[in-house]
């Protein structure tokens, strides 16, 4: 039986008469234009989506043929004309009067019933506030994940932590060496974790002036040439950073020294390990001032014996920074670098 | 249809302004967060000796992505401070609402 789409209106063959589309597709479309709706990128039925007209005719049909007029508003069903009730509040109510629709209709308007009836649900009007908190779940259920970021120093410092942890080494050295070197490491961390302090703080400045630089370079010298240093046992952690450091600092007085206000910085890796080893020093070795430390090792029970003959306290003298400044300028440190200076 | 978002007074008092001390060091993990979540900030002073800056930041309580992005700044300041504990001297990093800074 030869028949009309009522969506896409090309010809199509019906096995039932009662067939109005050509395909399930021109029956959605149809439906979802009597509801006003248009799926995004379609404005027509894709044509490739047309189910293929078929040319096998049944043995026994009732051949009645189904026209739609769209001025009219009309149903050509045969030879009658029917009606249609087109209520526009409600869109998607159509009402065939007389006739009793197939199967297709009735499942058509089940489903229309059904989203009619969630769609009533979903618009009932929510007080303001309440409907602003629905929105806010949504946003923060929806919305995409906050991308947690993490602190490259603090990374590092975490890394340093796990690869380089001191332990029992650093908590307790008297219970890891033998009473002689735990006391020689007592009196390197000590000094140790002051410089460290001092060199994170200048590295936090903006700039540092020559004086400092050349105090600080003094100290480390006379840690690393110390005899306590010297006699630490191979298994001490920070003997090879120590040294690093003081060649380090060497090296950037020798190059900057000239300059009397000079920049400071650590690269983060070389910070990132300070910082991690002076908070494990924090909380096992005493805190003394750099302004207050002295880097001269205890004397023999002999020299101390003579000391107090003499009655000089060279130990306080020789801590107080104006007495090291002279004893540069006698070594004729600060004089060579005034003299580059005013070359 | 465009839809009218009333904030109510309970929401306005969640809109709050933080004042922060930024290091140098951190200043670009701060920098990273403020951006990548369209936070807005202003910077309102810097402490040239220290490197360290000043920063207001507004932040909208109600929305989830500005309590995280607080979160992980106050987090990131935390940690520094823990790790260089006694060496900031008394600088302070996270500042109420009621602390003023002479220093700048």
């Amino acid at each position: 039986m030869e028949s009309t789409c009522l969506y896409c209106e090309g010809h199509f063959t019906a096995i039932r008469s009662s067939k109005k589309y050509c395909s399930d597709n021109c029956k959605q479309m149809a439906y979802f234009k009597r509801n006003g709706l248009v799926l995004s990128g379609t404005t027509e039925v894709e044509p490739s989506l047309n189910v293929p007209v078929v040319s096998v005719k049944p043995a026994a049909t009732n051949d009645v043929s189904v026209k739609y007029d769209k001025e009219k508003n009309t149903v050509k069903y045969g030879n009658e004309e029917l009606n249609v009730k087109y209520d526009k509040d409600e869109r998607s109510e159509f009402e065939f009067v007389p006739l009793a629709d197939a199967e297709e209709e009735e499942t058509e308007i089940a489903e229309s019933n059904n989203i009619r009836e969630i769609q009533k649900e979903t618009q009932k009007v929510e007080p303001i506030k309440s409907s602003l908190k629905v929105g806010q779940k949504q946003e923060e259920e929806n919305g995409p994940r906050y991308k947690w970021i993490n602190s490259k120093l603090i990374g590092l410092i975490e890394k340093q932590y796990e690869q380089n942890s001191g332990g029992i080494k650093i908590k307790d050295p008297f219970e890891y060496w033998e009473y002689e070197d735990a006391k020689r490491i007592v009196w390197v961390n000590t000094r140790f974790r002051c410089l460290a302090e001092g060199l994170i703080k200048l590295s936090n400045y903006s700039r540092i002036d020559q004086h400092t630089l050349l105090c600080v370079t003094d100290a480390f010298k006379r840690l690393v040439t110390s005899t306590s240093f010297n006699k630490l046992p191979n298994d001490y952690p920070f003997r090879e950073l120590i040294i690093e450091l003081f060649l380090g600092l060497n090296k950037m007085l020798a190059e900057k020294g000239h300059l009397k206000m000079l920049a400071f910085k650590l690269t983060k890796e070389r910070k990132a390990h300070l910082i991690c080893i002076r908070h494990q020093l924090m909380h096992h070795t005493t805190e003394i001032k750099f302004s207050e430390i002295d880097f001269i090792e205890d004397k023999t029970h002999e020299g101390k014996v003579q000391q107090l003959i003499s009655g000089k306290n060279e130990t306080e003298k020789k801590s107080d920074w104006r007495y090291r400044y002279e004893a540069l300028k006698k070594q004729g440190l600060l004089k060579s670098q005034q003299q580059n200076k005013a070359a | 249809m465009k839809l009218h978002i009333y904030k109510t007074k309970e929401m306005e008092n969640k809109l709050i302004v933080k004042h922060y001390k930024i290091p140098e060091d951190l200043l670009m993990d701060i920098l990273r967060i403020l951006f990548g979540n369209n936070i807005k900030h202003k910077i309102i002073g810097i402490q040239e000796r220290r490197n360290i800056i000043l920063l207001n930041v507004n932040l909208d309580l109600n929305s989830l992505k500005n309590r995280e992005a607080k979160e992980n700044m106050e987090g990131i300041l935390t940690d520094y401070s823990e790790y260089m504990k006694g060496l900031l001297g008394d600088t302070v990093l996270m500042l109420d609402e009621d602390d003023e800074e002479n220093e700048y």
